[in-house]
């Protein structure tokens, strides 16, 4: 996250992969603080919203590492139930094993609950060497995203998400609407957390939102970044949402999602993607708010097209034939879409790789867990 | 004196007793050292066959076999089950489980954990106990006639098993010219691949010469050999018993072992400098040797000359009444590279910056015994510790105790046994991984 931000306030000499703007992954946000990016995006045809926290250029792998939280005694039915608390009540922050400096860091964790004694000192263990050098009995947990950060750097607020330039009319996406952005918010929290005996900053996005492989790599699914020649023949951004995948280029397989008992959806893919570089035709055009208007002039159903701006059409001649009871449209909101109707020869892979893990997917809040 | 002692090593080098006698020099006789004249005094050209005559032979072959039988406690690595850190190799001391003088272990799988490069040559018997071809080692040298020239070549087969197949592979170990440009002086000058000049513990790197089986927990940062150039000079100083000598190399990857810097050519275009300052002191029954060593220049396991190694070295010897005491100690900085990782091992993902701060020190005592076989019996033991870390990595504090016991019988057979216990005081979970290993070692 730091790179991130540092790369922010390089202001026009940032070094952003892909020539994205300097202000695409950290902007200042509401308060003026800088803030990382809510994006909003597509999959599966439904909305999704992601937040960037780190990105590697040129890593053949990206691996987990182990992350340790404190429990006074193990209870295998429920790990968390016995977390180190400090004399105040509060829970003790988790001991992370690597840290941003070295090349092998990432924010993809394997968790692991170590036992220590009642009435343990919250401080008395900050570093993953002390908890080896006890040789004390750990228990292995789920996998989870935590990413560590600068403290300046903030979680969007609610505040900074509907902010008119970053995601606009960002209700429209939300299924049960803009009350639910307070959930989308809450998907992410800011935490503190130790690395060798220092006290950091980190946000967390909960458990189960990557897939690893046996030798302990991440496996990542594709996120299509759209480009587009223009009249002077440049490549260039065209500026729609990424659209992401759920499994690997042309595997047609569909995505692992969980549904939680308050029917929230949680993803177990996403949080580490490859970029792929999608040439859209000439014809392609994005979905505007001026087209969607035209839609519903032309019959069309505000609560459906609202939530398609953005989106992209194989062939933008396509939104004025759109009635009440016909679309023409072939929309590029899914990885099907865009492997069916443009092709292999349209999708570039990259050697870039952001952790995005989602904060909103299919129209839900995705929970922290 | 250069010659002198170089007739002395021609005969030395007729037989195999005597490719002892840099030992029994040692434990026995430490003032004769230099006559043993097989690199007591860091001469240079590692453990090469001793010096012809006045009239040697042109060609010269000779050799070793060390047949070993080898025990590992545990599943014969350092990797602690349930240890999820990545790299599997950064978090722990896969050296710890040597069992020859190459310092290879008894494994290195690390159960389909992912590793990056830190690794040693595996002999692939885990945790069972196993015999062993340690080392077939076939020496080539040839003296040209009338000059002050020789080739040397050192021809090694080690029979090795993966775990997943057969890894047998003939080793090149050494291969140069020498030259010595003056009778008077004591000056070589060296080109091809050759032994390290860093140090004092390459001087055993062979089972044949070796006192005890195994080498340090150090010895894979000072004892590899590397390809380029070196010059060799001493100068005596009768008066004061002593003597100064300066070697100087240039190569291509420095003095690491080949498991962790690849020798045969250089990634960088850039030499690795490394040289050796050595004072000795050589009273009749005292013998001191002092050294200060360094390396620097680029890594070469990786392609940015800018990415840099350094290694600083300090050396001590002792031989007195029949003991012999030798202690190193060894400081490493590596830089953080940008290209992969490439080591003899194989290509890995991304070049961590490393540091290495460690020391040991042996002590060993010979007993010469004339009753027929048995010529001599030498116990010895030695306390090593090593603190290492990985940039952004947990440091890792490990500490061995070694003993053995060496028997030399007929003047052709060397019988050692070893017992490593590895001790993880830092940083990793203990894991059983102690040692217990045997060499049979024949000359030729």
């Amino acid at each position: 996250m730091a790179d991130l931000q540092q790369s922010y306030r390089g202001g026009s000499v940032c070094v952003n992969p892909a020539g994205l703007d300097c202000n695409y992954f950290v902007d200042k946000g509401a308060n003026g603080n800088e803030v990382l990016q809510f994006k909003l995006a597509f999959a599966e045809g439904q909305p999704m919203a992601y937040i960037t926290t780190d990105f590697w250029a040129n890593y053949a792998q990206i691996w987990l590492e182990p992350m340790y939280f404190l429990v006074t005694a193990w209870n295998d039915q429920a790990p968390k139930a016995n977390r180190l608390r400090d004399a105040n009540g509060n829970l003790t922050g988790p001991i992370f094993s690597i840290g941003p400096q070295s090349a092998f860091y990432s924010p993809f964790w394997r968790v692991f609950y170590v036992e220590v004694p009642p009435g343990t000192a919250p401080t008395k263990y900050t570093s993953a060497r002390q908890l080896f050098d006890d040789h004390l009995v750990m228990h292995q947990g789920p996998n989870r995203f935590a990413s560590i950060g600068p403290s300046d750097l903030s979680l969007p607020s609610a505040a900074d998400i509907v902010v008119p330039t970053v995601a606009p009319t960002v209700g429209n996406y939300l299924k049960n609407g803009i009350d639910d952005l307070a959930a989308v918010v809450a998907s992410s929290q800011s935490l503190t957390g130790w690395l060798d005996g220092a006290s950091v900053d980190y946000v967390d996005f909960g458990t189960d939102n990557f897939d690893v492989d046996a030798t302990g790599a991440i496996e990542d699914v594709p996120l299509f970044l759209f480009k587009q020649y223009d009249a002077d023949g440049g490549l260039k951004l065209a500026g729609a949402p990424n659209v992401g995948g759920v499994a690997p280029l042309f595997s047609h397989l569909p995505g692992r999602i969980t549904i939680n008992p308050n029917g929230q959806p949680r993803p177990q893919f996403g949080a580490l993607w490859r970029l792929h570089i999608v040439t859209l035709p000439p014809a392609a055009k994005e979905f505007f708010d001026q087209d969607e208007m035209l839609v519903e002039q032309n019959g069309g159903d505000p609560a459906v097209y609202r939530a398609k701006i953005k989106r992209v059409a194989l062939d933008g001649g396509c939104f004025t034939s759109i009635t009440a009871t016909a679309d023409p449209c072939v929309w590029l909101d899914s990885q099907r879409a865009i492997e069916d109707n443009l092709g292999e020869k349209a999708i570039a892979r990259t050697d870039l790789q952001p952790a995005c893990p989602f904060v909103m997917w299919n129209g839900l809040p995705v929970p922290n867990q | 004196m250069m010659r002198a002692r170089g007739a002395a090593r021609y005969t030395l080098a007729l037989g195999f007793g005597l490719l002892l006698a840099p030992f029994a020099a040692r434990a026995q006789q430490p003032a004769a050292a230099d006559d043993s004249g097989v690199d007591a005094d860091n001469a240079g050209d590692g453990y090469t066959p001793a010096e012809g005559s006045a009239s040697p032979p042109a060609f010269q072959v000779s050799g070793y076999v060390d047949l070993g039988f080898a025990h590992a406690q545990g599943d014969g690595t350092s990797f602690p089950a349930g240890d999820t850190r990545l790299p599997a190799d950064y978090g722990v001391d896969t050296f710890a489980t040597a069992v020859n003088s190459r310092g290879d272990v008894a494994s290195t799988d690390a159960g389909g954990r992912f590793v990056n490069g830190f690794l040693p040559r595996s002999v692939g018997i885990g945790g069972h106990a196993s015999p062993l071809v340690n080392v077939v080692d076939f020496d080539l040298r040839y003296n040209v006639p009338a000059a002050p020239l020789m080739f040397f070549s050192r021809l090694q087969l080690l029979p090795r098993f993966t775990g997943t197949g057969d890894d047998t592979r003939p080793l090149l170990e050494q291969a140069f010219a020498r030259w010595v440009p003056f009778d008077a002086q004591e000056l070589a000058l060296s080109v091809g691949k050759f032994d390290s000049v860093v140090g004092i513990e390459y001087l055993d790197n062979e089972s044949n010469i070796r006192i005890g089986v195994t080498p340090s927990l150090l010895a894979r940062y000072t004892t590899g050999q590397s390809l380029g150039a070196k010059a060799f000079y001493r100068v005596q100083i009768p008066a004061a018993w002593s003597a100064v000598s300066l070697n100087l190399a240039a190569t291509t990857s420095g003095s690491f072992v080949e498991s962790l810097q690849m020798p045969d050519v250089s990634l960088t275009g850039v030499p690795v400098g490394s040289g050796r300052l050595g004072y000795e002191l050589n009273l009749p029954r005292f013998q001191l040797k002092l050294g200060g060593s360094g390396v620097y220049g680029p890594r070469n396991d990786q392609q940015d000359r800018q990415v840099l190694q350094r290694v600083l070295d300090g050396d001590l010897r002792i031989a007195v009444a029949g003991l012999y005491l030798n202690a190193e100690y060894v400081h490493v900085d590596e830089d953080e590279g940008h290209t992969p990782k490439f080591t003899s091992l194989g290509v890995y993902q991304l070049v961590s910056a490393f540091h290495e701060r460690g020391y040991y020190a042996q002590l060993a005592y010979g007993l010469a015994i004339d009753a027929g076989a048995l010529h001599k019996i030498t116990i010895y033991g030695r306390y090593e510790r090593r603190h290492a870390w990985f940039q952004g990595f947990t440091p890792l504090l490990v500490d061995r105790i070694t003993g053995g016991l060496r028997v030399d019988l007929w003047e052709s057979v060397i019988v050692k046994g070893e017992v490593l216990i590895n001790r993880e005081l830092a940083g990793s979970p203990s894991v059983p991984n102690n040692v217990q290993t045997l060499s049979v070692v024949y000359s030729f």
